[in-house]
């Protein structure tokens, strides 16, 4: 314990230190503001010819509340809207044609080739375009289908003789009895448990791209953290600071060291996260924030035996620093070297978050890493005697 | 000391520099292939210039003998467009479990026993199960998500014309429930082909791009800076601690008291700092060059380049390295600390990498972040060097970067003088 807060007191007297666990919960609170903000994936101008422009007003406001990946910019005219295309200010143009609710009826009504609906602007054509353009008629599908449904319902009363008069509002009415509220399909996380009744969360993810990473860029800097206490500590070790002492102490001097750089950033974290709103609830954290500690300081141990150089290590920490990112879902969840992604731990700490299967996985990992660490211990004792401990 | 001792102290601290490269030469040769051997990678089997990409969806369940879900799915995957974006793969759900876990697919959706017999019973007891992994978040589950909430919207407002259709026909005529039934499968249908032909609804006209950077051009360049911003670390226990054995500023008194005054100091050690910023960026350059020139990229930016334009494009990147090796510099000055420095340097790289659009491209944050990207060191350097790699020099990055690099190696200095009091 004597060792741990002497560690602790050396980084901490320092003031950098202390601004860096600051901007960490800072870091969170920007992310949780600009996560409110309008932005998106696409820039799409929006605008109308005639009365198309109160379509695509309406478009535009749904889009504004509702779209994560797509940001709307309005636009007087179809010209101002191409010319932010062609400025490259803007991704797509989105001008909605002269009588938008006459052509979307007329496409009820036809089973051939359709009439456009809406014209569109784009620079190129990728998988955010196809994105935007499936987003777009789904907004359009809800009128299309009570087009469709208004044609269906006069065609089959005039068919079966129903009796009376028949006015829209009524067929409205009926069209709205159901009114689904998309329980069609329900989100579920992998690893959860299926009850059959449905009792999944709602149909979209609470995911936010901008808050998305939040998680793995902490965890990434708790582990660099202890790669650089591993620095510290060879430092120390190879200006023969710990000459003086038993083996076995060693160890615990080692541990006190990548402890007291991890533990402090990842009591940090955890706040962090809270604020971030990437928070899954106190116990789950605390849990999984242990399991991370302990992979951490299992893996900065093994790294910093199979190197055993003070430069190298540090020449070392970039190239981990792109593992930590890349081969960790901080970002993206790559297919590529797979392999390489099992040596991390906060692969299986930002994958467990969410399913408990690679928190088993992660055990294994401790367990497999302990032994490789003793393993390596032991073999630098009986061989590398006087160069290492 | 006379100004021949001034630049003997430069020339010692390059030479410092110089002795240290071949380890840390090494490790740079190693880092570079690897974000080389990645980039390459990343190119091939995930993205095209023009940012296709196939998103993999499991489906899980009996689809052969569900009639419209069957011609959903085949209007999906064959007659449109998606087919580009979505791909569906029928299989077992253990073997989707592990193709999820793997990052084979993006997400499968479960299709209950019975689930069109609920759907035209209007029960919500059936509904279908997306499977997703959410501690994977990225960019590919965000769109698979999308994706479904889009395809949730269709499956919502159909049932809604379907119930409504019957509901109406039920009270308003004799008709029996399979007559009933036989109508919705009538409206399906309609639906379904309104679904498949969708894109007809849109006039698309493809304007082309004019002279901006492609996806991956922009991640070359957000990977270059973002080597530039972590490369210090290796520099670090160089500088960092080096001279504290005999007290904190004890090396710095003595070199002052030696006439070497805090100004000449910095720039010496700058420029043996700079030394060996320069010859790392020079040897992953010529690694580049040889991977670009091997595998022959088919990327625009880099097929307008010839040889000399390589030269070229490394000397345009002094400014970038003269600015980020100075505020390094001065991270170390005030940190004087080997792990503060270090961790210091990689938060920069970080968060200042995430807010300048070098992990995202800036236009997917908000406007206000947008703006404030171009006046960060980041965000700056990625400007510069996309427009570099368009052949065209972006004078107001230069100026900002130059500027920048001044006022740290003078914030330097400053921190010097007050250490050794003078």
């Amino acid at each position: 314990m004597i060792w741990f807060w002497m560690m602790v007191k050396r980084l901490f007297k320092k003031p950098v230190f202390w601004v860096i666990l600051l901007l960490i919960p800072a870091f969170s609170l920007l992310m949780r503001w600009m996560s409110g903000l309008d932005r998106g994936w696409l820039v799409v101008a929006v605008t109308g010819e005639g009365d198309g422009k109160a379509y695509a007003e309406e478009i535009a406001e749904e889009f504004s509340s509702s779209a994560k990946t797509v940001r709307i910019i309005r636009c007087a005219n179809a010209e101002e809207a191409v010319r932010l295309v062609e400025n490259v200010e803007a991704d797509a143009a989105w001008i909605f044609l002269d009588g938008t609710a006459e052509r979307i009826a007329e496409n009820a009504d036809r089973t051939d080739a359709k009439v456009p609906v809406v014209r569109i602007v784009e620079r190129v054509d990728n998988v955010f375009m196809k994105l935007s353009r499936e987003k777009l008629f789904a907004a359009l599908y809800g009128d299309l289908s009570y087009a469709d449904y208004l044609n269906f319902m006069l065609e089959k009363v005039e068919e079966f003789g129903v009796e009376g008069e028949v006015s829209e509002e009524e067929l409205q009415a009926y069209h709205s009895l159901n009114a689904s509220d998309g329980s069609i399909l329900v989100l579920s996380m992998i690893g959860e448990k299926e009850d059959g009744q449905g009792s999944g969360r709602s149909v979209m993810p609470n995911t936010d791209y901008l808050l998305a990473p939040t998680r793995g860029l902490l965890t990434s800097l708790v582990m660099l953290a202890g790669l650089i206490a591993a620095i510290l500590y060879q430092r120390d070790e190879e200006a023969g600071a710990h000459t003086w002492l038993p083996r076995r102490k060693k160890v615990w001097v080692q541990l006190s060291c990548y402890l007291s750089a991890m533990l402090p950033m990842l009591l940090l974290l955890l706040p962090s996260l809270y604020v971030g709103r990437v928070w899954t609830g106190l116990g789950h954290e605390a849990a999984c924030a242990l399991f991370l500690l302990v992979a951490g300081v299992v893996f900065v141990d093994v790294v910093r035996l199979i190197v055993k150089d003070e430069k190298r290590l540090s020449v070392l920490l970039p190239m981990l620093f792109l593992g930590l990112i890349f081969f960790c879902p901080v970002f993206l969840n790559m297919k590529m070297f797979r392999p390489l992604h099992y040596l991390f731990p906060p692969f299986y700490y930002l994958h467990g978050i969410f399913n408990r299967i690679y928190l088993m996985r992660g055990l294994i990992y401790i367990a497999v890493m302990t032994v490789a660490d003793v393993l390596l211990r032991v073999v630098r004792a009986r061989w590398g005697r006087g160069l290492s401990e | 000391m006379n100004g021949r001792g001034r630049w003997k102290y430069a020339l010692l601290q390059m030479k410092r520099g110089v002795k240290v490269m071949p380890r840390i030469l090494g490790m740079t040769l190693v880092l570079g292939l690897l974000i080389s051997l990645f980039g390459w990678q990343m190119i091939k089997s995930r993205m095209s210039d023009e940012g296709n990409s196939r998103v993999k969806i499991g489906v899980v369940g009996d689809v052969e003998s569900q009639l419209y879900l069957r011609m959903g799915l085949y209007y999906l995957q064959n007659l449109d467009e998606s087919q580009f974006s979505m791909e569906f793969i029928q299989m077992t759900e253990e073997e989707a479990q592990e193709a999820l876990m793997g990052a084979k697919l993006q997400a499968y959706v479960v299709i209950p026993d019975g689930f069109e017999e609920a759907v035209g019973s209007y029960a919500d007891d059936k509904p279908l199960r997306y499977v997703a992994t959410e501690g994977a978040v990225g960019i590919g589950s965000v769109l698979s998500g999308e994706i479904a909430d889009a395809v949730s919207t269709l499956l919502s407002e159909s049932q809604n014309s379907i119930y409504g259709m019957q509901t109406y026909l039920r009270e308003r005529t004799d008709l029996s429930e399979y007559e009933l039934a036989l109508l919705g499968d009538e409206m399906i249908v309609r639906y379904a082909q309104m679904a498949a032909a969708r894109e007809e609804l849109f006039e698309i006209e493809l304007i082309g791009k004019k002279d901006e950077l492609s996806i991956i051009g922009y991640f070359i360049a957000a990977a270059i800076v973002l080597f530039l911003m972590m490369w210090g670390v290796c520099a670090c226990p160089l500088y960092a601690e080096a001279k504290n054995s005999a007290g904190a500023g004890a090396l710095e008194s003595l070199l002052t008291a030696r006439g070497i005054r805090p100004i000449w100091q910095v720039l010496g050690e700058t420029a043996g700092y700079l030394t060996v910023t320069f010859l790392s960026v020079l040897l992953v350059w010529v690694v580049l060059f040889a991977v670009v020139r091997v595998a022959g990229f088919d990327l625009r930016e880099l097929g307008m380049w010839n040889d000399l334009d390589f030269l070229k494009i490394f000397l345009a990147m002094i400014p970038m390295m003269l600015m980020f090796a100075s505020l390094q510099f001065l991270i170390i000055e005030a940190s004087g600390q080997l792990f503060g420095s270090m961790l210091a340097i990689l938060l920069g790289t970080v968060l200042l990498g995430y807010l300048g659009g070098c992990f995202y491209p800036i236009s997917y944050f908000p406007v206000f972040m947008q703006n404030i990207a171009p006046w960060m060191p980041s965000g700056a350097a990625r400007e510069y060097f996309g427009e570099c790699m368009l052949g065209r020099f972006d004078v107001r990055g230069f100026v900002y970067m130059m500027a920048v690099f001044m006022l740290a190696t003078l914030v330097s200095i400053l921190l010097r003088r007050k250490k050794v009091g003078a």
